[in-house]
Parts: C-alpha cells; structure tokens; sequence
C-alpha cells in the first residue's frame, strides 16, 4: 500500500505598500534558501514566513486556504498549486510600471505556500483539525491568522513536498487590479 | 534514526525553481518520505499485506517532534513619521543608518555658537504667523519616548551634518542676490515662493534677503533613510545664518516675503529600497492672507519649465492666489546668469543679472511688468517663454481639496500588543521582527541572529 497525502495551502493577495519591506524580505529570503534543506530549517522558515505574513494581514485584501486530507484531491492539487509557479500561469508576461497613486491605482503581490502532507502523521492530523473552520469564517483575517500561526506546529518530517513562490519578483512587475480580475485569479476571496 | 538526525539531515531536495521578473519560487520534496513511500509499496506488493500502520506509527515517532511556536507580541501598524521622529529621535529605527551625504565637518564642531538659537535666529519678523520652523526645531528636539526594549541614547543632528556650500547653493545665492537687486531699485511689493531643491532654495533665499523677507514652510526632519534629503536645507540655513541675521536691518520695515519650500518633499518612492516617509505638503498662505497684507504680485521661481506646472500640493493654493486677484507669475532660477553663462549650467559665478547681462537685467520688467521699463530699453525676448507665459490652471491631484495619497509621511512601526508601546520601524535591522531565532527547544543555538540565511540584510 503506497503512501496516502493531503495538501494544505494558501494565497495571500497583498497590496504593494509604498515603503514595505514585506514584498523585499520575501524575495529575499526566497533566494536564500539552500537546495538542499533539512526539516529543521524548513521549519524555521516557515515560522519565520508566517510571522511576516500574520504581521502584514492588514494589507492583505485578498485570499485563499484549502486543506484536503483525500489522497487523489491532494496529490492533484499540490500539482496545480506548483504549476501556478512552473507553468507561469500567475506572473505577469511584461511589465506593469509603476503605479500612478494619485488615480487611485494600486499594486498587488501574491505569496502562495503548498505542503502534500503525509496522511495520518501527528502533522498531517494537526493541520486538520486546524484547518476545521465554520463556513461562514473561512475568509476572514483572523482566520488566515490562526491558520498561519498554526503553520509553526508542522513537524517538516511529515512533510513530503512543498512549494514557496512570490508574484511578482521585481517591483515594477506587480499585479495591476485587471490582473487580478482576471478568471485565474477567480479562487482569490475578499478578505473581511 | 534519532530525532535530532532525522532533523537535521538534509532531506528536503530542491527539484525546481523559477526566477523570472514575474514570478520567483520553488518546490522541494522530502527524499526521506519519498523513500519510506518505496518501502512501503515494496512491502506491499512483497507481502500483499497493509503495512501502512507500522510505516506510519513510524513517522508519527519522528513527526512528534514539535517546536515551540512562539506568538509574536507585536502587530505592524502605520503611525505618522514626524511624530515618530520628535518622540524617539530624528533617526528613528536607523541606527547603524549614516546621513547622506557622510560628513567630514559637522556643524556642530564648525557652528556650536548658532545651534541653540537657529529656530530663534530665523524666525521672521512681518510675516511671523506664515512661519513653518518643524526643520529648524530639528537640530535641538530631545526625544521623548524610548523605543520598547532598547537602551536609552540619542544621535546628535548636528554631529551628522556638514557645512560646506555646493556649487549650486552658490548658483542659487547668485541668482537670488540679481532678484534682490531689481526690487530693491523698484520697490514693488512681491510674494516670492521660491520652489527649488532644500539647500537651493535657502541659497536663493538669502541671496534675496536683503530685500525679502525669508519665510521658511520646511516641514520635515532629516532622516537617514528619509525620502526628502532635508539635511541639505538644513545646512544651507546653518551656512547662511549670519547672513540672513545681518540682513534684517537692511530691509524695510514692511518687507515683502520670500516663501521657502524644498521641492523634495513630494519625492516619491523609487525602486524596493527601504525609505522613510519623510514627506510633506507645503503649507503656504492663502490669496486672502497675502491680499490682506497688501500683496498683489506674486513670484513662483523653480528652475526651467520642466518643473512646471506647480508642484502637486501647490495648485488649488496658487490658483486660489489668483483667483484672489493676486498677479502670480512663474519665473526660472536660470534667467540670472553671469556673462557668457550657458542657460541652465547652474554656474555658481556671480554677479548674475537677468538675461545674463547687465545691460539686459531691466528686461525683467518687461516680461514680469509691475515697473516701467528704462528709457530706451530693447525689448528682449524671455529665455524661456514656457515659464514666463505659464498659467496657473487649477488640475485634480492627489491633493486636491486637502486630500492626502494613502500612507502618505508616514511609516510602518511594531506596536508591543500588551503595552501599545513603539517597538520601532519595520524596517528597523535592530528589529526583533527582521531577526530569527533558532527555537528553544532545538539543540542548535537558541540565540537570536541578526538576518539569518532567510532574513533581509544578513547571510
């Protein structure tokens, strides 16, 4: 009998403040990762990514969390999660430029995280029970907050496979309001 | 396999990345978890039993191995940045951060006699109730608060700041000095709102000073990551002190005023670098204050017409200036040159006269015309007939109607959640929040490292 897996993952949809570090320290810290990484430093990663996430909440204007624990649903959803990085179906083809504030135009950034978790593992049921929330709070901050502050208890050990990207790299690059109505980005939610 | 083994073996394993100006990521996969995967597949289809149980119960043993979460005790929030620096000290969240440009000679060490009174010293006398003295307080405020969990002590401005003039401080004292001299021959009473770079404006301002009364509207504090460099008009007002001071009696008892206002305070954010929002909007009398005081001429200098229209913050108070009837009239910097000067070489050579020659300085009149030109004066043509003819239309900004872009002068500070104490800037590098600790139930070192392999500024 082969491994069983669920995936848990999420979105979030911030707008480029004038002056943030948050879309620089991510970058960053992206290209600091070794190719090779023990479960150790993926965890102190991932603390370190959800702190800076919960902390920038407030300008985060849109989102999206899943968790599925059916082995099928997972392993198919971590592939589209990481062919949102590798098919280049999220980043921009050219540049947006900067944006002009005085028409109210305003940049986005994303930051999307997936974990294939190892079913059954002391994580795997953790996640579960921390991602079992009533209907009617799935979208709000305080929610990606306890999610994200959960994200801290992972075991990397039951971790099989995890995939870290930022939209955009570069500044000028950024996701322009159009881009983000665009139907790819259709499972982004308002945040409330 | 042992905890701390299956811990700190390096089994994540990185198959993929993207680096492209769009997008920037990566995928690692478990070659630990992949190999128990095999396994049980293998003791599967060997044994045609279920092992998975045990495989699990296995991993499970490894997984329990759960760090400490540790909450953060601060949220980031946005407060406005002057108060920030008056409470905690112009430099606010930059320690290690130096005040461009690096000084050779601070005024402290050159002026320590004009410090304490600076604030005091150029202070206008008539146009007292137009003053804006928020820069000049700068080099003396004390801080009031102490940023939680940081030790006590202060930078000392001064200390930070250099003296000496630059070749276009001298271009813009000579070219305010050739303004001074067509109204104190005709005694015309002109607002002047002069509009260049800080250190440049208070150069024009007190080559005008003998005539003018100097009216600072400089809102900001330096900061050494600040978006404005207000350290330069700063200095500029420490070079000319004296000059400024010995100038009063040289005016009349009702002087018209020359406004001074530094064009980088609506400089906007470049590039990723980190930056204090430093900024301000020019606070300039309306037309019904200046009617009031009997002006009904007035002077908008910048330099060249590339600098028009007015500034953003400026257009409803300068349309308002001229819908209160007040003659408002753009003029350039430029038009003063010396002899065989090229337009807009910024030549710090003086004297300077309109047109670049004194046999051409009358001129002025006849392209600003509140005097009669001199008998037997040769119309010339302007230097730049976009600035002479420019007209002041009102235009929908991000200022229009006192409005303010969002986040505008202000920055992004931890707030301790308990206590609603200031922490510091997020982009403070002394930062709890840009450190990352190893946890303290791991057998690596639990102290904290200043941007570690992960963190921004470290590695």
């Amino acid at each position: 009998m082969a491994m069983s897996h669920s995936v848990f993952a999420m979105e979030l949809c911030f707008r480029i403040e004038p002056g943030s570090p948050l879309q620089g320290h991510l970058r960053e810290a992206l290209y600091k990762l070794p190719a090779a990484m023990s479960a150790r430093e993926k965890w102190e990663y991932y603390r370190w990514v959800s702190e800076m996430l919960v902390n920038h909440l407030s300008f985060a204007d849109a989102g999206c969390w899943d968790f599925w624990d059916t082995d099928s649903k997972a392993q198919s959803d971590f592939k589209m999660w990481c062919d949102g990085l590798f098919t280049e179906e999220g980043g921009r083809k050219t540049p947006s430029g900067p944006p002009a504030p005085f028409r109210g135009d305003v940049r986005y950034m994303t930051f999307t995280v997936a974990l294939l978790l190892q079913y059954g593992s002391y994580t795997e049921r953790g996640m579960s029970r921390l991602c079992n929330i009533a209907e009617a709070n799935l979208w709000q901050r305080a929610t990606f907050a306890h999610i994200l502050r959960g994200i801290r208890s992972i075991s990397f050990a039951s971790v099989k496979g995890d995939v870290v990207y930022l939209l955009p790299r570069d500044a000028d690059w950024g996701l322009t309001a159009e881009d983000l109505r665009q139907p790819k980005f259709e499972y982004l939610r308002p945040l409330s | 396999m042992s905890q701390q083994k299956g811990n700190d073996a390096k089994v994540f394993v990185r198959d993929g990345t993207v680096d492209a100006p769009g997008t920037v990521g990566a995928r690692w996969w478990n070659q630990a978890l992949i190999e128990e995967d095999r396994d049980m597949s293998r003791r599967a289809a060997l044994k045609g039993l279920a092992v998975g149980a045990v495989a699990l119960s296995a991993v499970a043993g490894a997984g329990a191995l759960v760090y400490e979460a540790i909450e953060p005790d601060y949220q980031f929030e946005r407060r406005d940045s002057l108060l920030m620096q008056r409470t905690f000290g112009w430099a606010f969240s930059a320690n290690g951060v130096t005040l461009k440009p690096e000084t050779t000679s601070a005024v402290s060490a050159f002026r320590p006699d004009v410090i304490a009174t600076l604030e005091r010293d150029l202070a206008p006398s008539r146009w007292l109730p137009f003053h804006v003295p928020t820069l000049l307080q700068s080099m003396t405020a004390a801080p009031t608060g102490q940023l939680r969990g940081r030790s006590a002590g202060a930078r000392v401005l001064p200390n930070e700041l250099s003296v000496l003039p630059t070749p276009t401080m001298n271009w813009a004292f000579a070219s305010g000095s050739a303004l001074a001299t067509l109204f104190r021959d005709v005694p015309v009473p002109v607002a002047v709102l002069v509009d260049l770079d800080g250190a440049e404006s208070v150069a024009f301002a007190a080559g005008a000073s003998s005539v003018f009364e100097p009216v600072f509207l400089l809102d900001n504090w330096p900061h050494p990551l600040g978006l404005s460099p207000a350290q330069n008009a700063l200095t500029a007002a420490v070079y000319y002190r004296d000059l400024f001071v010995g100038n009063r009696d040289l005016r009349g008892a009702t002087p018209p005023p020359i406004f001074v206002l530094d064009r980088t305070r609506l400089t906007e954010f470049s590039g990723e670098q980190e930056s204090f929002d430093n900024r301000y909007v020019g606070r300039v009398p309306s037309g019904a204050s200046l009617r009031n005081a009997g002006i009904t001429r007035a002077l908008y200098v910048i330099d060249g017409a590339g600098q028009l229209p007015e500034r953003e913050d400026l257009n409803d108070t300068l349309v308002g200036w001229s819908q209160s009837g007040i003659d408002l009239r753009a003029l350039s910097a430029s038009s003063f040159r010396a002899n065989y000067e090229a337009v807009g070489s910024h030549q710090p050579s003086s004297p300077k006269y309109y047109g670049g020659d004194v046999s051409t300085h009358p001129s002025f009149w006849q392209h600003y015309p509140w005097a009669q030109l001199p008998p037997g004066m040769i119309a010339q043509p302007p230097d730049d007939p976009q600035v002479t003819g420019h007209a002041f239309v009102p235009r929908v900004t991000r200022f229009s109607r006192g409005a303010k872009p969002p986040a505008f002068a202000s920055v992004e500070v931890a707030v301790h959640i308990e206590s609603r104490q200031i922490m510091g800037a997020s982009f403070d590098r002394d930062g709890t929040w840009n450190r990352m600790s190893s946890s303290g139930s791991s057998s690596r070192s639990s102290s904290s490292t200043r941007g570690g392999w992960w963190g921004w500024g470290g590695g």
